[in-house]
């Protein structure tokens, strides 16, 4: 109830009220823009040009689903916006790679650690690998947002779980367990 | 050693509870574009509208006037002239007929006419002299019959002088008016003669009329919409569906008949479109279709896969159950958004004119069909600002026709070239193929453009 009238004031255009929405919702939406960006800047600029899009379309959310579902897939949208036209080359058949079962060492490996394994992949990697594993969306799904075959989608997603493997057991064996969080 | 575990269940637990704050400079700089936002919105709607009114109205206008001032310069300077000669010959018809009828005795009548009219030189002259002999020529006014008969003794020396001074204005100016009497009958003359050159010009054209072809360029803002709401894609998603404004463009040729009645055709590109808003759009494997699955009438992209679009508002309604169960498990991610239509072709028309009214501003009806062909038909969906095009409609027929009603204003600036404000009514008869889509749509279309006649 509170949150509809929230809404409501930001449909016209309260700046209180639009501080207020931000409050709220900024950690939740910076963690998605974190994984789906390259680093910390462009993490925030993502999340600055998901709210402004967000208060721009508030009035087009008609309370038929999960508010912050919707916040979620505009702030979801502006980061596919800005990195899926970067392609990348693909110099072996991208539907003949599809290893699904890519295991890693039971640890607890820190956030950070992670996070920054996944903003350090290729564009695309990054994004199917969010996409996929993070958010739950399926490969037809993600093929229709990034404009690329289901096929495509799917070896993108093994070749992004194989550098991550590579990358946390590299870790692992050069005993930087710096990453690892000792509490 | 460790158990090992999949790594996407690692990161799924890692990054379940994962929030963190962005700094405060984001909202910062959030809250500056928005007042920036903001600021320009106020202004641009105004202005844009009023703007683009005030613009059309000064564009219509001033070409109108432009023309117009140089049709009446070059074609009514004579007339003009000699009327104003007219004029001044008139009071010089009155006054010598005054002359005639009283004698001598108007000489002062006749000298301050000329004066007032005229403004002769010798008024001048008199004027400028000093305010005595001024005083002078006001007695010698009133006493006007007095000079004229027999000369007064006033002893002043300017008063000789102001006598021949009056006598040889009074001489001029019957001069004059003799001249301008005669230049005036000349003129009237003349008049009647530009009448009947007038008279034979309008006769020549008349007869020339029925030969006439006219080019019109035109362009037009048009309205897609649908007799009975519903929509061409998916019979579900009814309701919600608006028009984009779209444009058409190109050219018109007209062959005149008669007088009255004018038959046209043309070649136009017409571009447009129109929304759907709360459609779910979910993407479902190649098995529903072979299941016979399929009310869309859409044809995907191969890449992708199939695609269904289900009504936003009947998903949660019980006839819809079976709808939603089978094809979408409706996940916080689950799309929703709107689909766009954007639909292009090449219309050709043909069409009869009738003239209701035709002097400088005519008005005309029209009647007619057109042939579309179509040339572009692609499918947006778009959700949270993104757009991905997601295939076509596969309902479309490439040949369709349409019936036309319109009016139309002529306002003419010149004999060949008049500007031209259309409204017309465009229902379309077959756009759809039949028994998939109960969508009846029609186009409304305000045509301008500029009429060119040879």
């Amino acid at each position: 109830m509170e949150l509809e009238k929230l809404i409501k004031r930001c449909k016209q255009h309260d700046i209180s009220s639009q501080k207020l929405l931000y409050e709220m919702f900024s950690s939740v939406l910076f963690s998605i823009s974190l994984k789906y960006s390259r680093n910390y800047a462009e993490a925030e600029d993502n999340l600055q040009d998901a709210f402004i899009q967000i208060f721009e379309k508030i009035h087009q959310f008609e309370h038929k689903g999960s508010f912050e579902g919707w916040l979620k897939r505009i702030t979801i949208n502006i980061c596919l916006q800005r990195y899926r036209s970067q392609k990348v080359f693909e110099l072996v058949n991208e539907d003949a790679l599809q290893a699904d079962d890519v295991y890693v060492d039971d640890e607890d490996y820190s956030l950070s650690f992670l996070l920054n394994c996944i903003q350090k992949l290729p564009n695309r990697y990054r994004l199917v690998f969010n996409l996929y594993v993070l958010d739950g969306f399926s490969h037809n799904e993600i093929a229709l947002k990034l404009d690329i075959s289901e096929g495509t989608s799917k070896s993108n997603l093994s070749r992004a779980k194989e550098i991550l493997r590579k990358k946390i057991n590299a870790i692992k064996e050069e005993g930087m367990y710096s990453y690892k969080i000792d509490h | 050693m460790e158990p090992s575990k999949h790594i996407d269940r690692m990161f799924q637990e890692s990054f379940k509870d994962f929030q963190e704050s962005p700094s405060p400079k984001v909202w910062k700089d959030i809250e500056k574009k928005l007042a920036e936002k903001k600021r320009r919105k106020k202004i641009i709607p105004f202005w844009w509208r009023a703007a683009s009114i005030a613009a059309m109205l000064v564009l219509f206008f001033s070409i109108g006037l432009f023309y117009q001032n140089e049709i009446n310069t070059q074609k009514s300077i004579s007339a003009t002239r000699s009327l104003e000669n007219s004029k001044m010959g008139e009071a010089g018809l009155l006054e010598t007929l005054t002359k005639q009828q009283y004698g001598f005795s108007s000489v002062n009548y006749q000298l301050s006419k000329f004066e007032n009219n005229l403004e002769s030189l010798f008024t001048f002259q008199i004027i400028s002299e000093t305010e005595e002999t001024v005083r002078e020529v006001v007695q010698i006014k009133s006493g006007s019959t007095r000079l004229a008969q027999s000369p007064i003794n006033v002893d002043n020396m300017s008063f000789p002088s102001l006598l021949s001074n009056s006598i040889s204005t009074f001489e001029v100016s019957k001069t004059i008016a003799s001249e301008t009497l005669k230049s005036e009958v000349g003129k009237k003359k003349s008049i009647f003669d530009v009448i009947e050159e007038e008279n034979k010009d309008i006769v020549l054209e008349e007869t020339k009329l029925p030969h006439q072809w006219e080019v019109q360029p035109n362009v037009a803002p048009v309205f897609m919409n649908s007799f009975n709401g519903g929509n061409a894609i998916n019979e579900e998603l009814q309701g919600k569906t608006s028009s984009n404004a779209n444009v058409s463009y190109g050219v018109n040729v007209a062959y005149a008949i008669n007088r009255r009645v004018k038959i046209r055709t043309g070649v136009n590109q017409v571009a447009m479109g129109y929304n759907t808003q709360d459609v779910i759009l979910s993407t479902t494997s190649s098995s529903f279709r072979d299941q016979g699955f399929k009310s869309d009438n859409l044809a995907s992209k191969t890449s992708i896969g199939n695609v269904s679009l289900i009504n936003a508002n009947s998903r949660t309604t019980p006839q819809n159950q079976a709808f939603s169960n089978s094809t979408i498990s409706p996940s916080e991610f689950s799309s929703t958004g709107s689909l766009s239509h954007e639909l292009g072709f090449l219309e050709v028309p043909l069409e009869i004119e009738y003239a209701l009214l035709d002097s400088k501003l005519g008005i005309h009806i029209l009647g007619g069909g057109s042939t579309f062909l179509l040339n572009n038909n692609e499918i947006f969906f778009e959700e949270g600002g993104i757009s991905s095009n997601i295939g076509e409609a596969d309902n479309l027929n490439d040949f369709s026709f349409s019936a036309n009603f319109g009016i139309g204003f002529d306002y003419s600036i010149s004999k060949k070239l008049s500007l031209n404000l259309e409204p017309k009514l465009m229902y379309q008869i077959n756009t759809f193929q039949s028994n998939t889509t109960d969508f009846q749509p029609y186009f409304f279309g305000i045509y301008s453009g500029i009429k060119l006649k040879f």
